[in-house]
């Protein structure tokens, strides 16, 4: 079986406070502001391909990415991986943060990939969280969508997938082609790989595809577009920080419960 | 009797060279450098210096040793005398040395020898545990020897009457107690006894390459191999252009000759183990059981021995040290334990990627965003908001500023460790130093991926680091953690960064002592001061922090173990980003209970990881009342600036 991972890399969401902005103009946060990393759902989904690939459920992994310039770090981490192949849509002219923009130019790049039976994605991408990608592409392709999985295993010609649902899990079968949106779980941490691979990864080649080579007109991905960004703002948040010193901590938490109590934060049942 | 003497010899050398054979198949290391400090350590190792540390083994080393050099010398003197023709055996000479020293010295070797089985046999130390056979063959023959030797100069001194008996005075006293054997029985026995006496020291030469013994000359050269000045500690780099690439330690080939050659010279003495803080936690290293797996698995399958990590090292046992060298420091024959552990780390963690949970993020948090510390809030310049400070960036030329501040990760990103910034600073402007930070262009220096044998991206970390303080032009840098201060001084030679760094300590030190640190200290209060290890034993600095505490008029006392011996807090060798199997007791606590012993109120180090360790190993001691306080040199002496 051939899985297809569906990669995204964002802007480092640990970025402190204190370095975050909004560009007014462009209405978004630049990416220069700190790293560009794998998302951390991305991560969860790739983990979860490899570790089918372990298990022999899957025989060929591809990590799919579409996002403008060089963003090669995603990409070259999944070929560290052993992923047997790394693929780049070079989507000039497309919003990243558009889902419906995003799903199109993965559906045109899925299609021309050798039959892949089962589609990858993160839940959601971890900067604007619209968690639409997946499913407009199981859509679009025609395909079952199963989401927030964690688990997955062969199951016959099915493959049994745990779900996160409301106040508990979900077992499904699901026979693939099929398309899963993947959530997190410790048992999703993305792997460390060893030197070697990594040394390896350098030298293998990462195929790009241009939005002609995908036989998609500029003005079809214009078509495709569906979101349009109004304002994007920091919410101002106010700090007031007061140390509570003292050696005792009896004296201590009497003085934090009364300066609670003045600022009406808590009150005391009589 | 030449015939057995040839025969031992060659036995002997065919031991030596199979051993030979081993230490070969390992990689260049160069042990020719320093020689004065080496041949001065090997002085006073012949001198007994290191094992006398310790009371009782410590004398019965020395008795045995000194004891058997002095009868080598009188068989030595006589093999010269009657079998060369070479006269010695005469006048002042003989009644001096041959009769009354050598007769002296053997008693010493027996009761050494007496000590050695009491010790093993009755008093039996928990880290010295018992090798059958091998223990028994080494003591049982050698008094065996000693034994025969002094029954044959009884019975000399029986038959012959020497007038000069006196001057072998245990010699007369065999002589007394053989007596009644009369003179032709012990006439007749003489011969046997006598052979048997050479063909038992024979056989025993001959064995020595197979037993412990061997360590009469692998343990005296050892401690000239093993490096005698810092930096040590440090794992042997890896070349990432080889080809193919070594990572780290997995079979014999690749370790160091050195590293081969200290699986030999060890004695199995037991006391890295009774100082590890590992072992002293309850977790499956013992710095002793790593040496002798090596040595017996590397004896058995030569150069296809292994895996040598993860295989005949667990990993548990490698992921559970904290490089605090504790073993080192106490090894009587300068085994060098550590760089061992990395390289084997190494290759756990480059290779087979067998790591802990906590060391993969590290490592994918370091190559992110290029320090360790994980869901960090603030930004690497955020603790300097308020504080008058010039960046480096903003400075026009380096050599105007007296020294450039390293600020390191921890006081960036842990709010705990910025308080050690923030007190620096103000002393440094207090005593007017002409000083500016790195701040925003600092990367990790690495060290918790050096040390959890991540080379790769420690390499990565090192050479950018070297790259940006080499462009800015700096040459004078200070630190206040001791492990930034082990790469800037020591290891970022490597990356062509040569420094002159200095721990804050030392600087607040000179400055006090230049007068430009003035004090209005509280008198009285009483602390104890931990030693971080990357500031004790891998920089031999000891006296600085403590020159500073008693600037500050404190009452300062000191813990069981302290200076070189001093016990880790638990969080060298990455283990600030990791947890390692949790068996037994908490590091830290243990360290925080040594010092709450010494009825100190504060304890106080110089190291933010070593702070956060025993403020957290304090919490879990403290009982109710009695809570200790934990505090960095600097914020003492911050909070005691006159004016
Ligand atoms: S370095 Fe410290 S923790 Fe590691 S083996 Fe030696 S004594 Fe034990
Ligand atoms: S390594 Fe050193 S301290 Fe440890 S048992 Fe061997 S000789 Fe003794």
């Amino acid at each position: 079986m051939h899985a297809v991972v569906l990669l995204k890399e964002i802007l480092d969401w640990e970025l402190p406070a204190s370095k975050f902005r909004v560009d007014d103009e462009a209405k978004r946060p630049p990416l220069d502001l700190g790293p560009s990393l794998l998302g951390p759902f991305e991560q969860n989904a790739l983990e979860l391909a490899l570790q089918l690939k372990d298990a022999g459920v899957v025989t060929r992994v591809t990590a799919l990415l579409a996002a403008p310039g060089e963003p090669v770090d995603g990409l070259r981490k999944a070929l560290a991986l052993r992923c047997d192949e790394a693929v780049q849509v070079v989507a000039e002219g497309a919003d990243a943060a558009d889902p419906s923009q995003t799903a199109e130019l993965l559906v045109a790049a899925l299609r021309r990939l050798e039959s892949p039976e089962l589609v990858l994605a993160g839940r959601q991408a971890g900067d604007w969280d619209h968690g639409q990608v997946g499913y407009l592409v199981a859509e679009r392709l025609g395909l079952p969508a199963v989401g927030l999985v964690f688990r997955a295993e062969r199951d016959g010609d099915r493959l049994r997938v745990w779900r996160v649902a409301p106040g508990g899990v979900e077992q499904l079968g699901v026979r693939p082609p099929a398309v899963l949106t993947v959530t997190s779980d410790a048992s999703l941490q993305l792997r460390m790989g060893s030197v070697m691979d990594r040394m390896a990864a350098n030298k293998k080649p990462i195929t790009r595809w241009t939005v002609e080579d995908l036989g998609l007109s500029p003005e079809r991905l214009a078509a495709a577009r569906r979101l349009e960004i109004v304002r994007t703002w920091a919410p101002e948040i106010e700090r007031q920080c007061e140390v509570i010193d003292g050696d005792d901590p009896a004296e201590i938490v009497a003085t934090v419960l009364s300066r609670l109590e003045e600022l009406k934060l808590l009150s005391r049942s009589p | 009797m030449y015939a057995s003497m040839t025969v031992a010899l060659l036995v002997f050398a065919y031991g030596v060279w199979r051993r030979l054979r081993i230490w070969r198949l390992g990689r260049r290391q160069v042990v020719w450098d320093h020689l004065g400090a080496r041949f001065r350590r090997l002085l006073a190792a012949l001198l007994q210096a290191t094992v006398l540390r310790r009371r009782l083994p410590g004398v019965m080393h020395a008795l045995v040793f000194f004891g058997f050099l002095v009868l080598f010398g009188g068989t030595l003197v006589v093999f010269l005398d009657s079998d060369l023709g070479i006269k010695l055996n005469h006048g002042a000479f003989y009644l001096g040395f041959e009769s009354l020293t050598v007769d002296l010295f053997g008693g010493l070797f027996l009761l050494g020898l007496a000590i050695a089985v009491y010790r093993r046999y009755l008093l039996r130390p928990w880290f010295l545990e018992r090798r059958e056979p091998s223990d028994a063959l080494l003591l049982v023959p050698l008094l065996l020897i000693a034994l025969t030797g002094f029954a044959l100069e009884g019975m000399r001194l029986a038959v012959v009457h020497d007038r000069w008996g006196g001057w072998s005075p245990i010699g007369l006293a065999f002589s007394h107690a053989l007596a009644p054997l009369g003179r032709s029985g012990l006439r007749s026995a003489y011969p046997w006894l006598w052979a048997a006496h050479v063909l038992m020291w024979h056989a025993f030469l001959a064995a020595i390459p197979y037993t412990k013994a061997m360590h009469w000359f692998t343990s005296p050269l050892n401690i000239f191999f093993s490096r005698p000045v810092a930096p040590r500690g440090v794992p042997a780099p890896t070349d990432f252009d080889a080809e193919p690439v070594r990572l780290g330690i997995s079979a014999p080939a690749d370790m160091t000759w050195k590293q081969l050659f200290d699986l030999d010279a060890c004695t199995e003495c037991g006391r890295c183990e009774s100082v590890c803080p590992a072992t002293a936690a309850g977790k499956p290293l013992s710095p002793k059981r790593v040496i002798l797996d090596l040595r017996d698995a590397i004896r058995a399958g030569g150069a296809d021995a292994g895996p040598l990590a993860g295989g005949v090292v667990l990993p548990e046992a490698l992921w559970a040290c904290t490089t605090c060298r504790a073993c080192e420091e106490a090894c009587p024959v300068g085994i060098e334990h550590v760089s061992t552990i990395i390289g084997l780390r190494q290759n756990l963690a480059m290779d087979q990627v067998v790591v802990p949970p906590g060391v993969a993020e590290t490592v994918t948090a370091l190559e992110a965003r290029e320090h360790p510390f994980r869901g960090a809030s603030s930004g690497r310049t955020d603790w300097l908001e308020g504080l008058e400070v010039q960046e480096l960036d903003a400075v026009e030329d380096a050599d105007d500023l007296e020294v450039v501040y390293w600020i390191g990760c921890a006081a960036a990103f842990d709010e705990r460790a910025q308080q050690i910034a923030r007190a620096l600073v103000r002393v440094l402007q207090h005593a007017g130093v002409r000083f500016a930070v790195v701040a925003s262009k600092e990367r990790c220096n690495g060290d918790v991926a050096r040390r959890t044998g991540n080379e790769f991206h420690y390499d990565m970390l090192g050479n950018a680091n070297v790259e940006m303080l080499n462009g800015a032009g700096v040459t004078r840098i200070l630190t206040h953690c001791p492990h930034c201060l082990q790469q800037l001084r020591h290891e970022y030679r490597r990356f062509g960064g040569d420094y002159e760094v200095v721990h804050h300590t030392e600087l607040v030190a000179s400055l006090i002592e230049q007068g430009r640190v003035r004090l209005a200290p509280d008198a009285g209060e009483r602390v104890t001061f931990h030693d971080p290890c990357y500031l004790g034993r891998y920089n031999r600095q000891f006296d600085a922090p403590r020159l500073v505490l008693d600037a500050l008029k404190v009452q300062r006392v000191e813990m069981a173990r302290s200076r070189g011996e001093s016990f880790c807090c638990g969080a060298g060798g990455g283990h600030a980003f990791y947890e390692d199997a949790d068996d037994g007791e908490k590091i830290n606590a243990i360290r925080a209970r040594e010092a709450a012993a010494t009825g100190a109120s504060t304890v106080v180090t110089a190291c933010p990881f070593c702070l956060t360790m025993l403020a957290s190993g304090a919490r879990a001691v403290s009982s109710g009342e009695q809570s200790l306080r934990t505090r960095d040199v600097v914020e003492l002496v911050a909070e005691a600036l006159a004016d």
